[in-house]
């Protein structure tokens, strides 16, 4: 058992589309960037100089990269500060995790995620030693051995997943105590309410579950493939369907024209195209249309009209080489998706939208009541009651409303139903990692954490016990 | 607030220090003191000596500059004693290194020689503290520490602790805005929000005032044939650096630069040519010189982005402030405003903070001594510090909770 006076535990979420991570005990989370890592397959050469050189580890890989850039190139090395900022490494790849990291171009640099397409679960446990390892470390500064660290975990992990997730943690970084956490626990926990139907609307999928006093109903969790990246991506093929090239930064250049100061020519570049992987063009422009998507949708109040709503006025978007784009019933088409899959087929060419593991597109309202469904009735009344809105996806204005009225219209007469969502729209973001560290500081929880000498003595499948 | 609550900020290069209650004005030399972060170790014998090199004494005020002194085995001396008296090797220690205190014994004895010998602080009755420091690199450890010594060792009455970009920005009258602080480890990018720092958006470059020091001795070593000191390369950095107005004036100049002769302060003749503008052109084209990182103004742009909110993006992008020992090289600012210019997208308009008129003329480059110089007379007589009390009754941890970031 682990106790502590002073906690000071780290709560780390790392889902689809970012790691949100920092002390328990705060109000977010100071560490947050995308879980996509940028990989780079080292050659033969430098493979071999590095086996030379001994372990895999960050240290090492700069070293021996130093070491080949002074016998490849003449240049100067200067001995201050090392020039290749790979932050992490496997036995094949160098990584490069993190924001700034993954936002500089570099040559056959590929974009990779540790989550499996079709399963939805952790399963490149090398990235997810260099994600925990950038968190820890690199941003939040501290030594392993001194925190505990409680996880957030999807609501559908998988016994080896769980098991795996501990044996990495407690091997590499051996902190004196674990938890795993699932994501609707803690939901429940930011909301304050002990039962609750919770809705994640994440960026690869959407997944609906119950939690009842505390405790998730595993019967309850479905999944549904929807989510920010099918949104994202149908933005993209509207987007581009009306000839608009969404140019990342990399691919055009600015230059101030001599003859009047202060306008500006765009230049396309094309010293890219030969070493710029697709994953990572593909993943440049994600994140542009990424920020136009939050910045003009919204969720329209009833259901969507193509005829209705195609005469609103459209909204201006400044793409980042200077053009505008004028969005008009995208606006609300694209968050429509969300509560109608079926528009997908009318975006171009959505029949290429990727769906692994063949997973159902389900509208979220059917998700809420397919997960109500499966639970046992008496508990049904107070899951319509408090049903918490959560994940990215969910910011989008307007959801919340139109929610609650789809699942009102659907849900029996006398069943009141109320959607809860927090005000500040940041707080659905980073709802999972609050709950986190709400429940990692309570007094009450300090002896629930599975304690190194337990994990050594009794090995991981102990988790299932603690942890349920 | 006593008269003699010491502002303190500790940087790799050097450390600001001063007192709450000077004078601010224009025209005033602020800080007071600014002093090399480095910290003798002499192994006499068996006993540690501590002491202190004392290389501007001209910036120091009310003509003390050199004193021996101190008890048991901490001796603080004052550099041209210690030339003279040398009787053993030593090591110079940086305790500081890109805003991570990496020896605390080191540290201890220099705060023990700023505030007893430099502040005029008498022992019995100590003042209180602020401290900046840089929050994106200090760990909470390295907080709880740095209280913990103020209280015991130091008995300080107070202790408050701010982030030194929030700081800049305050001494520039703003509470949000993206600070660029050119130092000597590292270069600096940060977002603050409202008066709170932006975690997630915080990033720094590999390189910084010591690596453009390491290029130009080593260049002016290879054009003039012949060893240079860390110091002569410093001093030529001082006086030649510039930053070239955009990259093609870059390459038209260093194509056409003629190579002149500089003579140092300390009497040496270097001959200099295309390397000063090199030196300056680094973190503008880090790829040219072996670096595979950001430019500085992409690390800017890529800082603004990951701030979520749309209105204040726009906010960050019209209140960058260039801070920092590095501003103060010749075209810097200008090189920054251009190239953002380029970076955003029309609807943004980039701009950089001037300094107010009625701030110290060395505001740019020891802004967040000046920011904690203004914060700490808000923040004592409102009672916003750590007290003896707090302490007491809370531990060290207590910096945690008084102090979000």
């Amino acid at each position: 058992m682990y106790g502590g006076d002073e906690v000071n535990a780290i709560v780390i979420d790392l889902g689809a589309s970012a790691v949100k991570a920092g002390y328990a005990g705060e109000e977010s989370p100071k560490v947050h960037f995308p879980s996509c890592v940028g990989a780079i397959t080292r050659d033969k050469d430098a493979a071999e100089a590095k086996a030379n050189g001994g372990a895999g580890d960050a240290r090492d890989v700069e070293m021996a990269e130093a070491g080949a850039d002074a016998s490849t190139t003449p240049k100067k090395e200067s001995d201050a500060g090392s020039k290749s900022k790979a932050n992490g490494s496997d036995a094949t790849r160098d990584l490069y995790v993190g924001h700034f990291a993954l936002n500089y171009r570099r040559e056959n640099m590929e974009v990779v995620s540790p989550f499996d397409e079709e399963t939805g679960l952790l399963s490149d446990w090398d990235l997810v030693e260099n994600i925990w390892r950038h968190t820890l470390t690199d941003r939040l500064h501290i030594d392993p051995t001194e925190h505990p660290v409680l996880l957030a975990e999807p609501n559908f992990n998988s016994k080896e997943c769980r098991e795996k997730s501990l044996e990495i943690l407690f091997e590499t970084f051996q902190p004196p105590a674990v938890f795993l956490a699932k994501n609707a626990c803690l939901s429940s926990y930011s909301a304050g309410r002990p039962t609750s139907l919770v809705l994640d609307v994440g960026y690869k999928s959407t997944v609906a579950a119950a939690v009842h006093d505390g405790y998730l109903l595993q019967k309850s969790v479905s999944r549904s493939r929807l989510g920010g990246e099918i949104l994202t991506d149908c933005m993209q093929r509207s987007v581009e369907s009306k000839g608009v090239n969404v140019r990342p930064r990399y691919a055009f250049k600015r230059t101030e024209s001599k003859q009047n100061k202060g306008t500006f020519d765009v230049k396309d570049l094309d010293d890219y195209k030969g070493t710029t992987t697709e994953s990572y063009h593909r993943w440049s422009v994600e994140q542009i249309v990424s920020d136009l998507k939050e910045t003009v949708c919204r969720a329209s109040e009833n259901v969507f009209n193509e005829e209705e709503h195609a005469n609103i006025p459209t909204v201006a978007y400044e793409l980042p080489d200077g053009t505008e784009i004028q969005v008009g019933s995208d606006r609300f088409k694209v968050p429509e998706i969300l509560f109608n899959p079926g528009l997908v087929q009318t975006f171009p060419g959505a029949e290429a939208i990727a769906n692994p593991g063949g997973l159902p597109m389900q509208s979220v309202t059917s998700l809420v009541m397919e997960s109500i469904a499966r639970v046992d009735v008496d508990v049904r009344k107070e899951l319509y009651n408090g049903i918490i809105l959560a994940g990215g996806s969910s910011m989008l204005p307007n959801v919340r409303e139109r929610l609650e009225r789809e699942v009102l219209e659907q849900a029996p007469g006398q069943a009141r139903v109320k959607v809860i969502a927090s005000q500040n729209v940041m707080e659905r973001k980073f709802g999972v990692w609050i709950g986190g560290s709400i429940l990692a500081s309570l007094g009450s929880f300090q002896q629930c954490w599975m304690s190194k000498q337990e994990y050594e003595e009794k090995g991981a499948s102990l988790i299932h016990l603690k942890a349920p | 607030m006593g008269d003699r609550t010491a502002i303190l900020d500790h940087g790799s290069w050097s450390i600001k220090a001063g007192h709450a209650s000077s004078a601010l004005s224009a025209e005033a030399d602020l800080p007071p003191l600014v002093t090399p972060t480095t910290v003798r170790v002499y192994d006499v014998r068996t006993k540690l000596q501590f002491d202190q090199i004392m290389e501007d004494a001209e910036t120091v005020r009310g003509g003390v500059s050199k004193s021996s002194g101190g008890a048991g085995d901490a001796s603080l001396s004052g550099g041209d004693s210690v030339e003279a008296s040398a009787n053993g090797s030593y090591t110079e220690l940086g305790p500081v290194q890109d805003g991570v205190i990496c020896d605390w014994d080191a540290m201890e004895a220099l705060w023990h020689y700023i505030f007893y010998e430099q502040l005029g602080w008498e022992k019995g009755e100590e003042e209180a503290v602020l401290i900046a420091e840089r929050m994106l690199s200090s760990s909470k450890l390295q907080r709880e520490l740095t209280t913990q010594i103020m209280f015991e060792k130091f008995n300080t009455k107070g202790v408050y602790m701010a982030d030194q970009a929030r700081l800049s920005l305050g001494s520039y009258g703003k509470v949000s805005g993206c600070v660029v602080d050119i130092g000597h480890g590292k270069i600096g990018v940060s977002c603050v929000a409202d008066g709170q720092l932006h975690m997630p958006s915080g990033d720094s470059m590999p390189f910084g005032g010591e690596a453009f020091t390491h290029f130009l001795r080593e260049a002016i070593q290879a054009r003039n044939g012949r060893e240079y000191s860390v110091k002569s390369a410093e001093d030529l950095k001082h006086e030649c650096m510039e930053v070239c107005s955009s990259s093609k004036a870059y390459q038209s100049r260093t194509a056409s630069c003629e190579e002149r002769e500089h003579i140092l302060p300390d009497g040496l003749t270097v001959k200099i040519g295309k390397e000063a503008l090199q030196a300056g052109e680094v973190c503008f084209q880090p790829h040219l010189f072996g670096y595979k990182c950001m430019s500085l103004v992409d690390m800017v742009h890529t800082s603004i982005s990951s701030v979520a909110d749309q209105v204040m993006k726009r906010l960050l992008t019209e209140s960058i402030l260039v801070a920092g020992c590095g501003s103060a090289t010749r075209g810097m600012e200008q090189r920054v405003l251009n190239e953002l210019k380029l970076a955003f997208p029309p609807s943004y308009s980039p701009s950089i903070l001037r300094r107010p008129e009625y701030m110290p003329q060395t505001c740019p480059m020891h802004s967040a001594w000046v920011g904690g110089f203004i914060e700490a007379k808000l923040a004592f007589a409102q009672n916003q510090h750590i007290t003896k009390y707090d302490y007491d009754e809370y531990g060290p941890s207590v910096v945690h909770k008084k102090f979000l970031l």
